[in-house]
């Protein structure tokens, strides 16, 4: 029974178990983005003779100015869209149809195939990037070595157009799994009765899956397919594994490329600020875009 | 069951586990001299088994002991070094080539040691004492020399009835030869991610890649000498004569071992990376001065090379420039490299141990034990070189220039220009003058 004075106590119980995860957000997310800002703002000059200590100056927005009229940066969310235009529909696509074949396929199967497609995920991203990188590589690809067994000539998936592929095989190997034990459990939370219905009413297996099965976990692919794509906006760790072993490749091939090369590698830790934060604006901009244009079929009849 | 006991020992649990990562938080504190305790200097360097040299200090010195970092390499220690700095912690000392030497001062990493190091200027080789002395000022203790030489496998060459090349005409010969005789083949590869290497090859062929003028900066990256050598280059890779691998990559590693590629032009600190990579190969290379552009001429140029800097950060900088000057300078120190690693000291004196110059390296063949006789020779020869202070930026830009050039077909000469306006606006940029 609820006292009148319960009513008027501040209800501290909820903040108490937010704090933590604010506390987090507001130290590894906010602080950190403050703080790019702020460096984004700075510049670094020297005394115009010989060799001087370079002091921190504040520029206004002549970084900014630099970012977005710099055509390696556009180059390079070019060739980041081509990748993503590979990577995503591969990987939902995939994901997809793995998850419908395993809701059928009888249980004896279906728990190796489970765990056969999702150990792909578990591999982290560097080392999965080298060890393609050595299936990619003509004069260490044991692949090449078959070819040459059979007198094929050997290819070289890392030269040409086909390097966006290469690049994008390695991220969609291991992303299917992801994407497809997720799928795979909305699928699982369907009743079954429904099945039943429609294959009394004579709908064949590949229909009972696209019209039916499909647009019921509609949300769940929704979902996972913009958490994949926002995963292909920030591409990183494939990309730059692979620019050490071949020539197509170069240092700012993706925008986070570019970034970290900006920041680490050749010291300009302050344009590299300002190209982050436009990356950032431009990925918060797209994502949030298309949450609400999809908002609807996401969240299914939620407000 | 009680419901307090589990709250108690949860309590419990987590009040020790707030305290253990308040504890795990403190950062190692270096004792106070004169307080009892040792002061500890904390030192980072890639050089292979650079542990044991450090030892033989720390055992003959109780009171300043020397903790060695290994985890940096070459590559990365100007991005880790300047993020130490920005978090306050620093290492006292530190190793950094010579190329990077001038981007440590202009940030403000690395200390002014003249006044501990100036007098020692007629011990050092010429070269390294320019190459790490600015505006009359000391920067680093140089740690070795860098001269170049052309690594060559005598087995491949022989069959062929081929001679090491003297001159860049003969290379090209040469490198036709051997891919005539066996497409799959090469004398060497083009590899656009060694920027190191084309600068000191352009520098052989008398470009200044960066100079100074009273208070300005020149900058010829795409001078006409820097564009001679890059047409070279171009010419033999349209050829189809040198491939294009990366260095360091798993393909190069793999093409030396098996004799895929036939030579390699590097420098005096070569002979164990090549045991380490091509270990079936070992007494089948030989070591002869690089190829001129004119016949008769010996002009060489530097590759690599490194030295210490102790760093503004340092709390102890007496002990600490003692150490740095103490590691590349004593007899101790070099008997220790002698003995642990390879070396090819900056210091004369030291170039004059036993054990340095008669040992030839397991690598080379029978026949080149006068390997560090002709190191000493080809120093002599070398063009000096400035360095900019954004070497990092102009090997990133190189990367990518000639990398596209490559797999586009591109004009490297356009890469070099590419390359030099990247330079250019960056350090016009930064503030310095430019012409």
């Amino acid at each position: 029974m609820q006292t009148s004075r319960s009513r008027l106590r501040p209800r501290v119980a909820p903040w108490l178990f937010l704090t933590p995860a604010i506390v987090l957000a507001a130290g590894l997310m906010f602080a950190p983005l403050v703080y790019t800002v702020i460096l984004s703002l700075q510049g670094r000059k020297v005394p115009a003779s010989g060799i001087g200590v370079a002091t921190e100056v504040f520029v206004g927005l002549d970084n900014y100015v630099a970012a977005l009229t710099n055509p390696a940066l556009l180059g390079s969310f070019l060739r980041m869209l081509a990748y993503a235009l590979l990577s995503v529909p591969l990987t939902m696509g995939l994901a997809l149809v793995f998850a419908l074949l395993l809701d059928n396929l009888s249980t004896r199967f279906a728990r190796f195939s489970r765990i056969s497609i999702f150990v792909p995920y578990a591999v982290p991203g560097v080392i999965a990037a080298l060890m393609w990188g050595f299936m990619y590589l003509p004069g260490v690809s044991p692949v090449g070595e078959l070819f040459t067994l059979w007198g094929w000539p050997v290819p070289d998936p890392l030269s040409g157009g086909s390097v966006f592929l290469a690049v994008a095989n390695v991220s969609i190997w291991g992303g299917i799994g992801f994407n497809m034990v997720i799928l795979y459990t909305s699928l699982r939370g369907l009743p079954q009765e429904i099945y039943d219905s429609a294959r009394l009413d004579g709908c064949s297996e590949i229909q009972l899956a696209l019209r039916i099965k499909l647009p019921l976990i509609l949300p769940g692919v929704i979902l996972t397919g913009l958490f994949t794509i926002i995963g292909a906006l920030q591409v990183f760790s494939e990309p730059n594994m692979m620019m050490t072993l071949t020539n197509s490749i170069t240092s700012d091939w993706v925008p986070m490329m570019l970034v970290y090369r900006d920041a680490f590698v050749t010291n300009d830790l302050y344009g590299a600020s300002a190209s982050a934060i436009v990356i950032t604006a431009v990925t918060m901009i797209a994502s949030l875009g298309l949450l609400r244009l999809l908002r609807n079929r996401a969240f299914g009849n939620e407000s | 069951m009680n419901s307090t006991v589990p709250r108690i020992v949860a309590g419990t649990v987590a009040a020790g586990l707030v305290a253990a990562s308040l504890a795990g938080c403190s950062t190692a504190e270096t004792g106070d001299a004169g307080s009892g305790e040792p002061i500890v200097l904390r030192y980072w360097s890639w050089a292979p088994n650079i542990a044991q040299i450090v030892d033989v200090w720390n055992q003959a010195n109780p009171d300043v002991q020397v903790e060695v970092n290994t985890s940096v390499g070459a590559a990365d220690i100007v991005a880790k070094l300047s993020a130490a700095k920005e978090a306050g912690s620093l290492p006292d000392i530190t190793n950094t080539t010579y190329e990077n030497l001038p981007n440590l001062v202009v940030n403000g990493i690395a200390a002014d040691i003249t006044d501990a190091f100036g007098e020692y200027e007629d011990q050092i080789a010429p070269a390294a004492w320019n190459l790490t002395t600015f505006d009359d000022k000391n920067y680093a203790v140089p740690q070795g020399t860098g001269p170049q030489f052309l690594f060559y496998r005598v087995d491949i060459f022989e069959s062929l009835g081929l001679e090491a090349p003297t001159t860049w005409a003969e290379y090209a010969d040469a490198a036709r030869t051997i891919h005539e005789a066996d497409p799959s083949t090469y004398l060497a590869t083009f590899p656009a991610n060694d920027a190191q290497l084309f600068a000191a090859l352009s520098a052989q062929a008398g470009a200044e890649w960066w100079s100074q003028e009273g208070g300005s900066w020149r900058i010829g990256i795409d001078s006409p000498e820097a564009t001679k050598v890059a047409d070279y280059w171009q010419g033999l890779v349209d050829e189809g004569v040198v491939t294009t691998l990366k260095t360091w990559t798993p393909e190069w590693q793999a093409a030396l071992a098996d004799g895929t590629i036939a030579s390699w032009l590097s420098a005096v600190w070569a002979p164990p990376l090549i045991l380490q990579n091509a270990p079936d190969t070992a007494g089948k290379w030989g070591a002869v001065r690089i190829p001129q552009w004119n016949e008769g001429e010996a002009v060489s140029a530097a590759l690599g090379g490194s030295g210490t800097v102790v760093t503004t950060g340092t709390e102890h900088p007496e002990e600490a420039r003692e150490f740095a000057i103490w590691l590349n300078n004593s007899t101790e120190a070099l008997n220790a490299y002698i003995e642990n690693a390879s070396i090819w000291p900056a210091n004369l004196a030291g170039r004059e141990l036993p054990g340095i110059k008669d040992a030839a390296p397991e690598a080379l063949a029978p026949g080149f034990e006068d390997f560090y006789s002709l190191a000493e020779e080809i120093d002599d020869e070398t063009v000096p070189v400035t360095w900019g202070p954004n070497v990092a930026l102009a090997y990133s830009a190189f990367g990518d220039a000639f990398g596209t050039a490559i797999t586009d077909k591109g004009s490297f000469g356009a890469a070099l220009g590419a390359v030099q306006s990247a330079v250019a606006a960056d350090m016009t940029k930064l503030g310095f003058t430019v012409e």
